[in-house]
């Protein structure tokens, strides 16, 4: 009988049997095992149970097998492991040590290439995790649209990071280091992400200012003039009019005025009758009552007849009248269309220096154009991170659930408090100094506006910024921003279609305020000055390109001012004055009078040779309306000597029988009287009294 | 792959603590239940390692269950904003967003909410009815099994003799099929 010399430390006291069952038994799992470990046990005289002494090899070994298995079966943990974590993670802090800023510059630059969706490069990340110091020499974010440009850069710059925050979450920095932040530079390599979708192209907008000219008033466009605006003149109504009047008095004058001559004629045996009547020679009063009534009835024939000529031949005369009358419209009829004619010549030539405000227009819109760009990526950039809200209705479920933010009690997911540039010194004549202040990514949980501030003087220039972001509010502008430059090189180039800016040189002020509101509208004022300027423009019209230059020359200083309003990427008004533009009014304003005098001068020419080529057709139509008009008044003279011969004869009778009325009553009354004297002298005279006899009258 | 296979077999049939299975199980259902890449799935299944917990059975069931995730994901979302919405706990939650590391848990997704609360009500009932199973297994059905006739023939096939053959060192299995 072989005796165990490694009897395990579990089994070797003896045990009692609530011991036994609870740690020994309970400990295996398998019913065999079970069945096994109750024979290797045999109970000792105090009844508490102890390893056979007379296993054999076999049953030893699977005693001990179970033995190390009940050990391993107790407790939860296992503790091996637990110190291989604790060397993984030892290893953890050297790797971190050696290799954390490689780490970090790849995850920075994915984060950043995923929401710029461009190439982009960290270089120099260095991160110390127990200052909190964050640091790199240069970032560079590609344009996604313009994969040769950069969309900004960013250059050496430190952040210190508050370590607590950032394990709760939050980017907080209260100070902030950031140097040579530029937009817009020139990259050695294509910073297109494989796979992204092409850029747009921005040359393929067209352009604004296509079709700029200056009205062009040639004299021999004159006629053109006058035929584009033919159908809206008077003058051919006016001439049409006098050819219909003439024609019909024309045509119908002649025969009328035949029927009453013809009329006249048949009158005049009457009249010549009438006429021939010696009244003088009528000595009694039956042939002059005779002779009267004769005539009487004579003239009430020849007035009847002369009235209905007069009448006639006064309407001939007076449609004579009238056709001739209507030959004088056609004088007025050209004042009338010269001065339309002129006005439009004066509409045509209103503004002739608005396309100059169209030039500023454009530059500006450009540069809108580029605003509104950062401003829709940032709109993009911000949907793409947005999140629920712990009060908002539920949301509807979407793979990967709905991210219900609580509000930071503290600090905001993102902080920096004060961050501030400075390069140089005043005295040396380079200066650059710029300020940041509460940037974050919860404004209202800081109640503060964002605000930055840069200065920059270099070789005399200075620039100065102030921007506030009042994020922090619901209302009121989103953004306030002004700019003050001195003493600014201006080199200006651009083309804009046919039109281009050829030079505007010289030293310049600029100065501007901005504000942008919530629904995008940017509203802004700038005044520029530019000093001994050289103003180079090419349009397409020589004449333009020489007064601006000219203009230009003759000013010492051009001074521009411009109120703007911009919705989208687009100018929606702009109003602005500037000094050149009153030089080259003036210029463009001498250019287009002479020009329109010599225009005018043709038009006129024009209208009165279209009036002359009408009387010339008319005039022998309108003569012989006139004639016939003289006719119609001759006849009617013969009208009127006809019935005053008649009446005169009339009359004359009439007076003779009147006369020789009263002549027979003389005659009988002197008759009667002696023949009443005879009587009273026949008859017998006593007592009568003689003043008493009635006397004849 | 067989050896891969025994040492599932061996872990359901030995002499370790049933309670590792059950563990395993209950815990696979519970990181099927959490949306994975945040702190917490990560936590757990990093736990799993240094707990007495069957790995191979908690990654069986993992992959096996992994799957059926999906459908019960709209019941979590719902359970989760029910949670993370109630105006009860809002202070609550805000107090535990503004902790340290507690953001990275994404505890304020519906889905991780859901799956978490989800998992914690059905781990201990899975946990206790698994280790009932598995002792069930061991002591009773496996002995009743070995015995019969069935069995013992398939015993003698090749394959079943390899697979024995690699389960051989468990040396419970082995003698349990032997």
């Amino acid at each position: 009988m072989a005796t165990p010399r490694n009897t395990p430390r579990l089994l070797r006291k003896p045990l009692s049997e609530k011991t036994f069952r609870k740690k020994i038994v309970k400990g295996v799992y398998l019913a065999h095992d079970r069945s096994f470990l109750e024979t290797v046990f045999e109970r000792d005289q105090r009844n508490r149970f102890r390893l056979r002494q007379d296993l054999s090899e076999k049953e030893h070994k699977r005693v001990v097998a179970l033995a190390k298995q009940i050990k391993k079966n107790r407790g939860s943990l296992k503790t091996g492991r637990i110190a291989a974590l604790a060397l993984v993670i030892g290893a953890a802090i050297v790797f971190n040590v050696l290799f954390k800023n490689a780490v970090l510059t790849r995850a920075g630059e994915r984060a950043l290439q995923t929401a710029f969706e461009a190439r982009c490069e960290i270089r120099d990340l260095d991160l110390r995790l127990l200052s909190g110091t964050l640091s790199f020499s240069a970032v560079t974010v590609a344009d996604r649209d313009r994969p040769l440009r950069n969309l900004f850069e960013i250059g050496p710059s430190t952040i210190d990071i508050d370590l607590l925050e950032l394990l709760k979450g939050n980017f907080v920095a209260h100070t902030l280091s950031v140097q040579n932040i530029r937009w817009n530079t020139e990259r050695a390599d294509s910073g297109r992400l494989e796979g992204a979708p092409p850029s747009r192209d921005p040359a393929a907008r067209p352009s604004a200012l296509e079709g700029i000219s200056i009205p062009a008033l040639s004299p021999e466009d004159a006629r053109a003039f006058l035929m584009q605006h033919f159908e809206q003149l008077s003058l051919p109504l006016v001439i049409e009019d006098v050819e219909q009047q003439l024609s019909k008095a024309a045509h119908e004058l002649p025969l009328r005025l035949e029927a009453n001559v013809a009329r006249l004629d048949q009158l005049s045996a009457s009249v010549e009758r009438a006429a021939a009547i010696q009244v003088q020679q009528i000595d009694n009063i039956e042939t002059a009552i005779t002779t009267y009534r004769e005539l009487e009835t004579l003239a009430e024939e020849i007035q009847s007849t002369v009235r209905a000529a007069e009448s006639e031949l006064s309407q001939l005369s007076r449609q004579a009248a009238m056709a001739v009358e209507t030959w004088d419209e056609l004088a007025d009829a050209i004042t009338s269309d010269l001065d339309y004619l002129t006005d439009r010549i004066t509409d045509v030539t209103a503004d002739p220096t608005a396309f100059l405000m169209q030039i500023v227009s454009e530059l500006l819109q450009q540069q809108f154009a580029d605003f509104f760009r950062y401003r829709e990526r940032a709109q993009e950039i911000a949907a793409r991170l947005r999140s629920g809200e712990p009060g908002e209705p539920r949301s509807p479920f979407r793979p990967g659930g709905v991210d219900v933010v609580y509000p930071s009690v503290t600090w905001p997911r993102f902080y920096m408090g004060l961050t501030s540039i400075s390069f140089g010194s005043e005295e040396s004549g380079l200066f650059q100094a710029g300020t940041l202040r509460e940037i974050s990514s919860s404004p209202r949980l800081v109640g503060k506006p964002t605000t930055a501030e840069l200065r920059t003087l270099r070789d005399g220039q200075e620039h100065r910024l102030d921007a506030l972001l009042a994020l922090h509010h619901y209302s009121g502008d989103l953004m306030q921003l002004a700019y003050r430059g001195h003493n600014l090189p201006l080199d200006l180039h651009a083309s804009f279609g046919e039109v281009s800016l050829r030079e505007l040189s010289g030293p310049a002020a600029f100065s501007t305020t901005m504000s942008l509101d919530r629904d995008g509208t940017v509203r802004g004022r700038a005044d520029v000055t530019v000093s001994d300027p050289t103003f180079t423009l090419a349009t397409g019209v020589e004449i333009i390109d020489r007064i601006i230059a000219d203009a230009a020359a003759r000013s010492d200083t051009i001074g521009a001012q411009f109120d703007y309003v911009a919705r989208g990427d687009r100018i929606t008004s702009l109003s602005g004055s500037t000094t050149l533009d009153q030089h080259v009014a003036a210029g463009v304003r001498d250019y287009v009078e002479q020009q329109r005098s010599a225009f005018e001068a043709r038009l006129r020419q024009e209208v009165n040779q279209l009036a002359a080529q009408a009387r010339s057709r008319l005039e022998p139509l309108h003569n012989r309306v006139t004639r016939l008009h003289g006719e119609a008044g001759a006849q009617l003279q013969r009208a009127h000597a006809y019935r005053g011969t008649v009446e005169d004869q009339l009359a004359a009778v009439d007076r003779r029988v009147a006369e020789l009325q009263t002549a027979a009553e003389r005659r009988a009354r002197e008759q009667a009287q002696r023949q009443l004297e005879r009587a009273l002298e026949d008859m017998p005279r006593p007592g009568i009294d003689a003043e008493r006899i009635p006397r004849f009258r | 792959m067989i050896g891969w296979i025994a040492k599932i077999i061996a872990g359901l049939y030995s002499n370790r603590k049933p309670a590792e299975v059950a563990a395993a199980l209950s815990t696979a259902l519970l990181l099927t239940f959490l949306p994975g890449a945040n702190l917490l799935w990560l936590t757990i299944f990093v736990a799993m390692f240094f707990l007495r917990v069957n790995h191979a059975v908690a990654l069986l069931a993992l992959a096996l269950l992994a799957p059926f995730s999906a459908a019960a994901d709209p019941l979590l979302h719902n359970l989760g904003h029910t949670i993370l919405t109630h105006p009860a706990l809002a202070d609550f939650f805000t107090a535990l967003y503004n902790q340290p590391l507690m953001p990275f848990t994404r505890f304020n997704n519906t889905l991780v909410m859901g799956g978490l609360l989800a998992g914690a009500i059905v781990w201990f009932p899975v946990f206790l009815l698994s280790r009932a199973a598995v002792m069930t297994f061991r002591l009773h059905l496996v002995p009743a099994l070995a015995s019969s006739k069935p069995v013992r023939a398939l015993v003698k096939l090749p394959l079943v003799a390899r697979l024995t053959g690699a389960t051989r060192h468990w040396a419970a299995v082995y003698q349990a099929l032997r």
